[in-house]
């Protein structure tokens, strides 16, 4: 089977299935501009957005998703929903917030579709239901509505928002 | 002292060693130029105005390219402002609409100017509903509200209805329902009968006023309400008074249609007429118009206009502070029924189609038509926002997306027609023609 190569960010090689790198739509579309679908040693892709660690698990996932069936190209008036990830991506996703955001922008970089979606989808159910205090704490931001004037102002704005 | 933006619990950081950029011949470029090309946010507005004072060169608006991410030196991991916009977007996505504009707004000053930005909301909108909405442009529509008005509906309506409570309230009336009026947010329903009396309905009592005719149409403002029968009067009740009568109009004929004002109350009568009162003096009759050549079925007022459709094919406008006739809209139909927001006015006629008329500087043009799929004519209708609901002699009552054209997420048919229809809150009823009162109940 052909494989092609793949380099990370910090110049590490990674050689992958093509059949399986062609989830990510980036990458299958630079393969078709370059010509590269046919055998023969190439010079490696280079992916300079990605680091190594990623770019493994990026590869991880692909391998275990090769048999997928290929995403619908229009969501007709899907209800967006977060309660159904695959029970293999829950545990592949159980990694620090840092990674997760990682895999998040690779997803979206090299475009693949069903990565973006499990991402997404976790991100999201860590924000659901939660009050703005406990975002911060989840994903450690600051509170910059400071000082009474500002504060105030935003109170009454969001009031503003509610009545509606 | 400031705290860092992400977790610093991992001491990997971004490689630096990248090199300057290369050739335009060059894979890695073109791949970049693909990805801003194809992945690059929506065009206006959606700029951090305000970048709070720990977001990083990533968080800029140029974040359609990813790699800036990695440039940041200053912060070892991502943190969730680190993601581009339309990635954040993406994941507001999934995230029900008013947590997004009310919780997400006060985390911190980036995420609210990213979901305080009208285009969101509006992508967002559009999105979902997949079809040209509104069917009339406006300015500063209102997309927040809209989105949050059109996801409610879509959610509470989804799988065909499947998380709907349908109640029959059959046993109220001994004649067909023929009006429905729904007060204080849905927890009151009226209901006005052939059978000549208005019934107050909650949910442990059941109250009956009487009338000598057929109680053919109800209308409230706050806590009042009147009802107009084939007697030629018009009652008023106070609900606040115990549902004492407070009032009484000798109407000149049959009161086909009313429209309860703070100011005044309009009738639309058999004798083609159309007449104001002054509710709070009397009621005393400020003015009588005959304004069609056949009965006037369907009536609305607000501040400007007063507007009537009647059995004469036309549709009259008439300006209040001007005191005259504005328009005289002439139709393929009648309109027997009547919905209006502004600046749309949606009215269904006898042959089962839907109209909307746009109400430009004070002028109202018909902008459509509709089939939605009543091949009779459509008794109630009512317009919001966010959803549309329309009833029919033949037996439905449908529940669409007012898009252009309206799209029916879910149809119930009855074992009889259905008359008026009317929603508020989290209730629809419609009255029926075999006695009952039909009530669904929505998720709040």
């Amino acid at each position: 089977m052909p494989s092609i190569k793949l380099q990370s960010s910090g110049g590490e090689i990674f050689e992958v299935d093509v059949e399986i790198v062609k989830q990510s739509v980036t990458i299958k579309t630079i393969l078709e501009d370059l010509g590269m679908n046919d055998e023969g040693d190439h010079d490696p892709v280079p992916l300079p957005n990605v680091n190594a660690a990623i770019l493994k698990k990026v590869i991880q996932w692909c391998t275990h998703h090769e048999d997928d069936p290929p995403p619908p190209k229009v969501y007709e008036n899907k209800e967006k929903r977060t309660d159904d990830i695959p029970v293999w991506d829950q545990e592949f996703l159980k990694v620090d917030q840092g990674t997760l955001f990682e895999l998040n922008l690779a997803a979206n970089y090299l475009d693949i579709k069903g990565l973006l979606d499990v991402t997404c989808k976790t991100v999201a159910n860590m924000v659901n239901r939660k009050t703005p205090e406990e975002i911060h704490k989840t994903f450690n931001l600051k509170n910059d509505f400071t000082g009474p004037g500002r504060e105030a102002q935003v109170q009454q704005e969001n009031q503003r928002c509610e009545e509606k | 002292m400031e705290l860092p933006l992400g977790r610093c619990d991992d001491s990997r950081t971004w490689d630096n060693d990248d090199s300057d950029p290369e050739s335009e011949t060059d894979p890695d470029a073109q791949a970049k130029a693909y990805v801003a090309r194809v992945l690059s946010p929506p065009k206006s507005g959606l700029a951090f105005s305000r970048p709070s004072q720990l977001s990083t060169p990533a968080a800029s608006p140029s974040a359609s390219e990813p790699r800036a991410a990695s440039k940041v030196s200053a912060v070892s991991e991502p943190g969730l402002l680190s993601l581009p916009p339309e990635l954040l977007l993406e994941i507001c996505s999934y995230l029900d609409a008013r947590l997004v504009l009310h919780v997400l707004s006060r985390v911190c000053h980036a995420l609210r100017d990213l979901v305080s930005d009208h285009v969101t909301w509006r992508l967002r909108a559009l999105r979902r509903v997949r079809a040209p909405y509104p069917v009339v442009e406006e300015k500063n529509f209102d997309w927040p509200a809209a989105c949050i008005a059109l996801e409610q509906h879509l959610s509470r309506w989804a799988e065909d209805g499947r998380w709907v409570e349908y109640f029959c309230l059959a046993d109220g009336h001994v004649a067909s329902v023929d009006s429905v009026l729904l007060l204080q947010g849905g927890s009151l329903c009226l209901s006005g009968s052939r059978d000549r009396n208005v019934n107050l309905w909650d949910l442990r009592q059941l109250g009956t006023e009487s009338n000598q005719g057929w109680v053919w149409s109800l209308a409230a403002q706050d806590h009042r309400v009147c009802s107009g029968s084939w007697d030629s009067t018009v009652k008023l009740w106070d609900m606040a008074a115990d549902g004492q009568q407070f009032g009484e109009i000798k109407a000149s004929s049959a009161v086909l249609c009313l429209s309860y004002l703070p100011d005044i109350l309009v009738t639309g009568t058999y004798d083609k007429k159309v007449t104001i009162y002054d509710p709070r003096a009397g009621p005393a009759l400020l003015k009588h118009q005959q304004l069609h050549s056949r009965p006037v079925l369907t009536l609305l007022a607000d501040d400007r206009h007063i507007i009537s459709g009647s059995e004469d094919h036309t549709l009259v406008v008439v300006d209040r502070r001007a005191n005259s006739v504005l328009q005289r809209l002439q139709l393929d139909s009648y309109l027997l029924c009547m919905s209006y927001q502004e600046p749309q006015l949606w009215a269904g006629d006898n042959q089962g189609l839907l109209h909307v008329f746009a109400n430009r500087n004070g002028c109202f043009q018909l902008i459509r038509s509709f089939d939605v799929g009543h091949s009779f004519p459509i008794t109630g209708i009512q317009y919001s926002v966010g959803a549309l609901y329309t009833t029919s002699t033949d037996k439905t009552i449908r529940v669409h997306v007012p898009t252009d054209p309206p799209r029916t997420i879910c149809t119930r048919r009855h074992d009889n027609g259905l008359n008026r229809v009317c929603a508020e809150g989290n209730l629809v009823v419609a009255g029926s023609g075999d006695l009952s009162l039909e009530v669904w109940r929505l998720q709040a």
